[in-house]
């Protein structure tokens, strides 16, 4: 199956992001030949709707990819120059994000759309379908007012849905033509007759986010609609206020005030030392000051009462645009320390709400749905999820056919998927092993390839462990994760290669001295799993023509299928 | 029993012990008792790496290294060297009749057929790999 993540602005980027490091860490979406739960076999591109183009979500999302990427080749071929990262251990990603800039759009003379503020767009001739007009002022007076029209947009739209919509209206209808930057980026035509699964996700307060997804979803819906037959689905995730950020450096100036060069001159020399002004250029600085003053940023005061006009919207308009549509959110949001009006500077680690909503994008591909196509269903977490310290077990569950796919079971099995390779496999006497480890037998007559195997495999999940320690990071002084440490510290042991820690797993994993049952449960809060490490011997795909991604999903099923949570299997 | 009969053959034997030819009869009780210690040998050694493998609560430790499997081979030869010794002591024909150098031939003619059945044991057994 194919499918498509649109993430819009910075939030439905780093949504991507734990979307990609998800499937890193083996959450399965479907089943395969055999019956195992697995992702391997379906693809994914990701689209990037922001005009933001250097932030730091973006080198985030992309340095997740490039691990992405070598993840795969390690379990594959080793190749690494394949853009299209595939192996049978995940889903086939496309590594490249499709970057759709929406003030990359067409012109129709080469001065339109230069200018990258909402006055420049709306004025140059595309906009006006090739009309020459000397100005739209006049039309956007009572909707706009000057400043509106004049800040800087090429970093986001700061919280101001009402600037990015317009931008995104013009946007969305340039996907149609293929000749169109966007068109070309997203190069929709490839998908005509192919059954896909669209997924947008973004912030329901935010500028981009808030604009983009409702006007993506609709553009996408009008097709769909045109074309039932392709078997497209609509899919959404929106994200509410789950982190704050601190107030800027300095407040904005009063509404109507004025300032001028020399005062943003006096601001860029009294704070541009601080974090907020990082890795900027002075011009950059200048155009930071002025934002602030003119009150463009996300004020955290103004977070709730947007997402509530968001959400209206999409009830009165945008709704009936998806098939499914998630909301994720925190009641009481993290408090970040670190203020950043987007940008590079722009750098947090993944937040337990971004990866929830990943988790409803997992849902949404597995062909879940959470309810018909007549009627809606409002799914709730439980009241006592703590906002801060957020444990796996509180994350949402969803099936892949009967099977109910838990978060902690997902992230146990992978740890000890890790090490039962590298620390319970004979790799130095493989030969000698045949009688104990299936896999053994594989290498029976591929001596050559045991220390190529063991080489990839270690790579891999390193790459495997990096994933699930950035999905899971504790809380950080000045970046609220919203996860409770405990999880984290349970998974570094069973992700450690130290002496104490892997003699601890080897006695809970030892056989009995009479019978073949373990000593003791392996556990990652409310789930364990009891095997021995001879179980583990005898784990092995089938036949001799298996990948590296083959072995480490079949193990990874054994361990999975064996577990249980105190809830039950 | 016919192909390895030429072990207790006196012209075997008059070549391997001087006690031979002053009272062939010990020199071939001394052969048996040499081959008998070294068959217990073999077996003891065979029976103690079975236990230990089956005992092994993880799977890779039922998995011998060459060099673990070779150690665990000449440790067999210093218990062969000491029964031996005991036996020459405890037993009044062996002091009277068999001396020094052919304690220490007796010795050698166990060790050499311990090694052969442990070699060929592991060989013919699902352990090979554990050797060569």
């Amino acid at each position: 199956m194919k499918h498509v993540f649109i993430a819009v602005g910075g939030s439905g980027t780093k949504v991507a992001e734990a979307l990609v490091r998800l499937l890193a860490a083996g959450f399965p979406t479907r089943r395969d030949e055999n019956g195992a739960l697995t992702s391997a076999g379906d693809s994914l591109q990701i689209w990037r709707v922001d005009p933001d183009r250097s932030s730091g979500a973006s080198e985030d999302l992309y340095q997740a990819l490039q691990e992405y990427r070598k993840l795969q080749s390690c379990l594959s071929d080793n190749n690494e120059t394949r853009t299209l990262a595939q192996s049978r251990w995940a889903m086939d990603i496309e590594t490249t994000v499709r970057h759709l800039d929406p003030l990359d759009l067409p012109k129709e003379v080469d001065q339109d759309n230069v200018t990258k503020t909402l006055r420049g767009v709306l004025d140059s001739r595309h906009s006006r379908n090739g009309h020459g007009v000397a100005s739209s002022v006049s039309l956007l007076a009572p909707f706009y007012e000057s400043k509106d029209l004049n800040v800087q947009i090429d970093r986001g739209f700061y919280q101001k849905p009402f600037i990015g919509s317009a931008i995104m209206s013009i946007f969305a209808k340039s996907l149609d033509d293929d000749a169109t930057p966007g068109g070309k980026a997203a190069g929709l035509t490839a998908f005509s007759n192919t059954p896909t699964n669209f997924f947008l996700c973004g912030s329901l307060h935010g500028g981009t986010g808030a604009c983009g997804v409702p006007v993506m979803a609709n553009f996408l819906k009008k097709r769909k609609d045109q074309n039932m037959g392709w078997g497209w689905r609509i899919g959404g995730c929106l994200l509410a206020p789950y982190v704050t950020p601190p107030n800027p450096p300095f407040s904005a100036l009063a509404e109507g005030s004025e300032f001028n060069e020399s005062d943003v001159g006096q601001y860029v020399e009294r704070y541009g030392n601080e974090p907020a002004f990082d890795g900027m250029t002075h011009e950059e600085k200048q155009e930071l000051v002025k934002q602030i003053l003119q009150g463009f940023y996300a004020d955290p005061e103004d977070m709730e009462a947007r997402a509530k006009q968001g959400l209206s919207y999409y009830r009165d308009h945008s709704g009936d645009s998806f098939d499914e549509l998630y909301l994720v959110g925190k009641p009481n949001p993290n408090k970040l320390k670190v203020w950043s009006n987007g940008g590079k500077t722009q750098r947090n680690p993944l937040n337990s709400a971004e990866v929830v909503a990943a988790t409803a994008a997992l849902n949404f591909f597995s062909q879940a749905n959470t309810g018909n196509q007549k009627s809606y269903v409002i799914g709730s977490s439980v009241a006592d999820v703590p906002a801060e310290n957020m444990r796996l077990f509180h994350m949402p569950s969803y099936n892949i056919g009967d099977t109910e796919i838990d978060a902690e079971k997902v992230f146990l099995s992978t740890a000890l998927l890790r090490h039962l390779v590298i620390h319970q496999l004979p790799w130095d006497n493989m030969r000698a092993s045949i009688k104990d480890f299936e896999l053994a037998r594989f290498y029976d007559d591929k001596e050559a390839r045991v220390d190529t195997d063991r080489s990839s495999k270690h790579t891999a999940l390193d790459y495997i462990s990096n994933s699930v320690q950035s999905l899971i990071r504790e809380n950080h002084e000045h970046f609220p994760t919203g996860w409770d440490s405990r999880d984290m510290q349970e998974i570094a042991k069973y992700l450690s290669s130290d002496a104490v820690s892997i003699k601890d797993i080897e006695n809970k994993m030892a056989k009995k001295m009479f019978g073949n049952e373990a000593k003791g449960e392996v556990a990652l809060g409310t789930s364990e799993v009891k095997f021995t490490t001879q179980d583990f011997g005898k784990w092995c795909p089938a036949g001799d023509q298996f990948t590296r991604g083959d072995y480490f999903r079949h193990v990874w099923m054994s361990i999975y299928q064996l577990s249980k949570t105190q809830f039950g299997s | 029993m016919t192909t390895f009969g030429f072990l207790f053959q006196y012209e075997f034997l008059e070549t391997l012990f001087s006690a031979t030819q002053e009272n062939p009869g010990t020199a071939k009780d001394w052969a048996i008792c040499a081959v008998v210690t070294a068959v217990l040998a073999a077996g003891l050694i065979f029976a103690v790496k079975g236990l230990r493998k089956y005992l092994a609560d993880i799977a890779k430790r039922k998995i011998w290294t060459r060099r673990q499997t070779w150690l665990t081979i000449f440790m067999g030869l210093f218990p062969i060297f000491l029964f031996l010794f005991l036996i020459r002591w405890l037993y009044g024909d062996f002091w009277d009749y068999i001396n020094v150098p052919d304690l220490f031939k007796g010795v050698f003619y166990a060790w050499v057929i311990y090694l052969v059945l442990m070699v060929v044991g592991h060989l013919v057994s699902p352990w090979r790999r554990e050797l060569i």
